[in-house]
């Protein structure tokens, strides 16, 4: 079920349960592949290899994201911590998830407060943070708020609005 | 300002006193919860907050609020939260795309729990 939006938001999500406040997601789509980096300012133990399966502490079902990143992204992934801030990076292909842009959007721009999202898709590139979400009234919590996310989700991807 | 018209008039009547009638039905908020670990986005949480999002966005349920928690395993995810006054808490597993357009339908606007649906939540694992 992990596709290549999820795996994004998993990503997300590690970094949330990291303690991270400023988290910053970056996409690009290009030659049939999505290359994804996620830095944040979270609290992590490394030790050992962070991807192997079975090394989880959180109980059952959980604390799987970065072995699920390993094996779709078939190995092509990296973890690197320094000055504070940890980068998670992978390349899957590019399985369609993207299109609908507000559906791949919606789940990670509504998780937490500290999130911006950079995609880049062929020449077009869209930057959308939280704050500016909060600033047009578009967090997508309720259903104006639902709305008004969508129309300018479209809106920056016919380029009628620039980020 | 252009004039309004009596068509005009009519039609922000109607439209005013539909949202009254909204609120006056569902009176206060509904706090909608979606858990979204890994777990449950791998068991469609993804889809399950979008069909979520857009039937509360198509119905206008204006006193819905969607949020998002952390997972809810060892239960059987996706897994669904629903706070209103009434009822208080109602949780819901295996909500996939059929079962999240129901949720939306006959609990958020009709008010009726799902009983089919519903489960009783286990702790989670520390």
């Amino acid at each position: 079920m992990h596709d290549a939006a999820a795996l994004m938001l998993e990503a997300a999500v590690n970094s949330i349960e990291a303690g991270a406040a400023a988290i910053s997601v970056s996409v690009s789509i290009r030659d049939g592949m999505a290359d994804i980096r996620v830095e944040d300012d979270g609290t992590y133990t490394l030790s050992g290899d962070p991807f192997r399966d079975g090394s989880t502490t959180k109980g059952e079902g959980r604390g799987r994201g970065l072995h699920i990143i390993y094996e779709r992204s078939a190995g092509r992934c990296r973890l690197t911590r320094g000055d504070g801030m940890t980068v998670l990076e992978f390349s899957i292909e590019d399985d369609g998830s993207f299109c609908r842009l507000d559906e791949a959007l919606l789940p990670l721009l509504g998780l937490d407060a500290g999130i911006t999202v950079r995609i880049r898709k062929g020449e077009r590139e869209i930057v959308i943070s939280r704050s500016l979400l909060e600033e047009r009234d578009a967090v997508p919590d309720r259903a104006a708020g639902i709305r008004r996310f969508r129309n300018l989700i479209r809106s920056f991807e016919k380029g009628d609005i620039y980020g | 300002m252009a004039k309004l018209s009596l068509s005009d008039l009519h039609a922000i009547r109607e439209r005013e006193e539909k949202n009254l009638k909204k609120r006056d039905i569902h009176g206060r908020t509904v706090h909608v919860v979606v858990a979204m670990g890994t777990s449950g986005i791998d068991a469609g949480a993804k889809l399950t907050l979008n069909t979520i999002a857009d039937d509360v966005e198509k119905l206008g349920l204006d006193n819905v609020i969607i949020t998002q928690t952390g997972s809810a395993a060892p239960n059987p995810e996706p897994v669904v939260e629903v706070y209103s006054p009434e009822e208080g808490l109602t949780v819901y597993g295996s909500v996939d795309k059929n079962a999240a357009h129901r949720i939306v339908e006959e609990h958020l606007k009709g008010g009726h729990i799902l009983e089919d649906l519903r489960i009783e939540l286990k702790d989670k694992e520390q």
